[in-house]
C-alpha cells in the first residue's frame, strides 16, 4: 500500500489502471469445505511436483494435497470471485463493506490476492477489454 | 468509501486537502520530507518540506524543479529551451504556472523556522488553480514555533506538546501506527484499525485491550471500561520494560496509560498509549483530542 523513501519517486501509474482491469480467478480443481457455519472455508489445493521433484515425491512420498484455511478478507474476496469481477470491484466492494479509504482497500486486496495466489487458490488474468 | 480526514498536519504546516486524496508515498522527517497525494485516477500532488540556511530564492528553485521535471518525466528536449514559469502571489504563496498541462508549483518560505514549503501539481489548468489550489494554500497554518504541535497523517490526529518528535510512521493497509518520544522518554504512541468487527472477532473492547497489551509486553494492573465522547472505551494502566538507554540494560520498569475506543460511526478502533520512566509527566489524553 505504502511505500516510503527520503527522496520518493512517482510509481508508473498506467501499471496501476492496467492492475486494477485484471480479474482474478478462482482456481476449479480445488476441493472447497465450508467450517464453523460457513464463518472458514478449508481449501485443499493439489501438488504438482515436476522434473526432479516429481521422481523424489514418489521415492519420498511427499504428500499430494495441501489444506488452507480461509477467513477474514480472504475469505470475503474468495466468495466475490466469479471469474467476472475485476480487482477494482473487488476493492471498491471491500472499501464499501467496511468504510475503508481507497488505498486501504486496495492495500488489503492485494495482500490477499497475492496470498491466494501464491497458494494456488487463484490465478490473475489480464482484461482484455 | 468513506473520505479520507481531509486534515493534514507535520512538523510544519497544518492545511486541508481534498477528501479523496490519500498519502501513498513518504518520506516524514523533520529538517527534510515529502508527502505524495494519489487518487484512484493518479497522482495529484505532493508536498515537500526542508530546512534551508539561508533565504532561498524561490523563483529560482521552482524554474530549477520544473525544467528536471520535464526533462525526466516529460522526456522534454534540454535544446528546446525552458522559459521562465509565470508567477503570481497567493496567500503567501509563490505560485509558478507554464503551460497548460504541464507541473506548477507553489512555494513559502518560513523565515522563523527556515522551513521552505513546495508544493509541485502535475498538470496546470486554470479552473485546477482555483477550485484546487487556492483553497489548499489558503487553509495553510504555519506551525513549529509553539508550545503544541498538531499532527494529521492517516487518519491519525493529535496534539502533542511541541518537545515531541515523531520516531515512528507505519502505515500499513488498515492498521496506521504514529509514535513519539520526547528527550525524557516519555513514549505517546497512537493507532488506528480499520475493519474492527473483524480484529476483535468473538472478543469485547476490554479482552481485546488485554490481549492487545499482551502482543505488546506490557503488564496489565487495571482495565476499566470508560467512554470516550459518545464512544466505548477502555481505559488501561500497565508497566513496561524501559527500552532506551541505561534503563533498558537494567530492566527497569516504566508505567504506562492506554485508552482504547470504538468508533463506531467510522468503524475504527484507536488507542492511544503513553509510558516512560515514572517521575516524568505523561501527556494528557484529552488535550491530545483537542482541535
Amino acid at each position: 500500500m505504502f511505500w516510503k523513501g527520503k527522496t520518493p519517486g512517482t510509481p508508473d501509474f498506467g501499471l496501476i489502471q492496467d492492475q486494477l482491469k485484471s480479474i482474478p480467478i478462482p482456481n476449479k480443481e480445488v476441493e472447497v469445505s465450508e467450517r464453523e457455519g460457513g464463518r472458514t472455508l478449508v481449501i485443499r489445493v493439489q501438488l504438482s511436483y515436476t522434473g526432479l521433484h516429481k521422481l523424489l515425491s514418489k521415492i519420498l512420498k511427499l504428500k499430494a494435497s495441501q489444506k488452507y484455511q480461509l477467513d477474514g478478507v480472504q475469505l470475503e474476496l474468495y466468495r466475490r470471485l466469479d471469474g467476472k469481477c475485476t480487482l477494482e470491484e473487488l476493492i471498491d466492494d471491500l472499501g464499501e463493506n467496511h468504510q475503508l479509504t481507497f488505498f486501504e482497500a486496495r492495500g488489503l486486496v492485494l495482500q490477499a490476492i497475492h496470498l491466494l495466489t501464491q497458494r494456488g487458490i487463484i490465478v490473475v488474468g489480464g482484461n482484455s477489454d | 468509501m468513506l473520505p479520507t480526514p481531509r486534515r493534514l498536519a507535520w512538523y510544519w504546516f497544518d492545511c486541508e486537502v481534498p477528501p479523496e486524496w490519500e498519502v501513498t508515498a513518504y518520506g516524514a522527517g523533520r529538517e527534510k520530507g515529502s508527502l505524495h497525494f494519489y487518487t484512484r485516477k493518479g497522482f495529484q500532488g505532493e508536498i515537500n518540506w526542508r530546512q534551508v540556511k539561508a533565504v532561498p530564492d524561490q523563483e529560482r528553485i521552482q524554474n530549477e524543479i520544473h525544467r528536471k521535471v520535464l526533462e525526466v518525466e516529460k522526456g522534454r528536449d534540454p535544446k528546446e529551451g525552458f522559459p521562465s514559469l509565470d508567477f503570481s502571489e497567493h496567500s503567501g504563496f509563490l505560485v509558478g504556472a507554464g503551460k497548460e498541462g504541464d507541473p506548477f508549483h507553489a512555494s513559502i518560505f518560513f523565515p522563523e523556522t527556515r522551513i521552505l514549503l513546495q508544493w509541485v501539481f502535475p498538470s496546470y489548468h486554470h479552473h485546477l488553480l482555483k477550485d484546487q489550489l487556492y483553497p489548499l494554500l489558503e487553509s495553510h497554518r504555519p506551525q513549529g514555533e509553539g508550545e503544541h504541535l498538531s499532527w494529521a497523517l492517516f487518519g491519525i490526529e493529535l496534539k502533542l506538546p511541541s518537545n515531541f518528535k515523531n520516531i515512528e510512521l507505519n502505515p500499513l493497509p488498515g492498521h496506521v501506527v504514529l509514535e513519539y518520544r520526547n528527550e525524557n522518554r516519555v513514549h505517546f504512541k497512537a493507532r488506528r484499525w480499520a475493519m474492527p468487527e473483524e480484529l476483535m472477532g468473538p472478543m469485547n473492547l476490554e479482552q481485546f485491550s488485554r490481549h492487545l497489551s499482551r502482543k505488546l509486553l506490557y503488564k496489565v494492573s487495571r482495565a476499566q471500561l470508560t467512554t470516550l465522547g459518545s464512544h466505548d472505551a477502555v481505559r488501561v494502566e500497565f508497566s513496561v520494560k524501559g527500552n532506551v538507554g541505561f534503563e533498558k540494560i537494567v530492566g527497569q520498569w516504566w508505567t504506562g496509560e492506554m485508552v482504547i475506543w470504538w468508533d463506531r460511526k467510522t468503524r475504527r478502533l484507536a488507542s492511544l498509549e503513553c509510558y516512560g520512566p515514572k517521575r516524568h509527566p505523561r501527556v494528557d489524553f484529552n488535550r491530545v483530542l483537542e482541535r
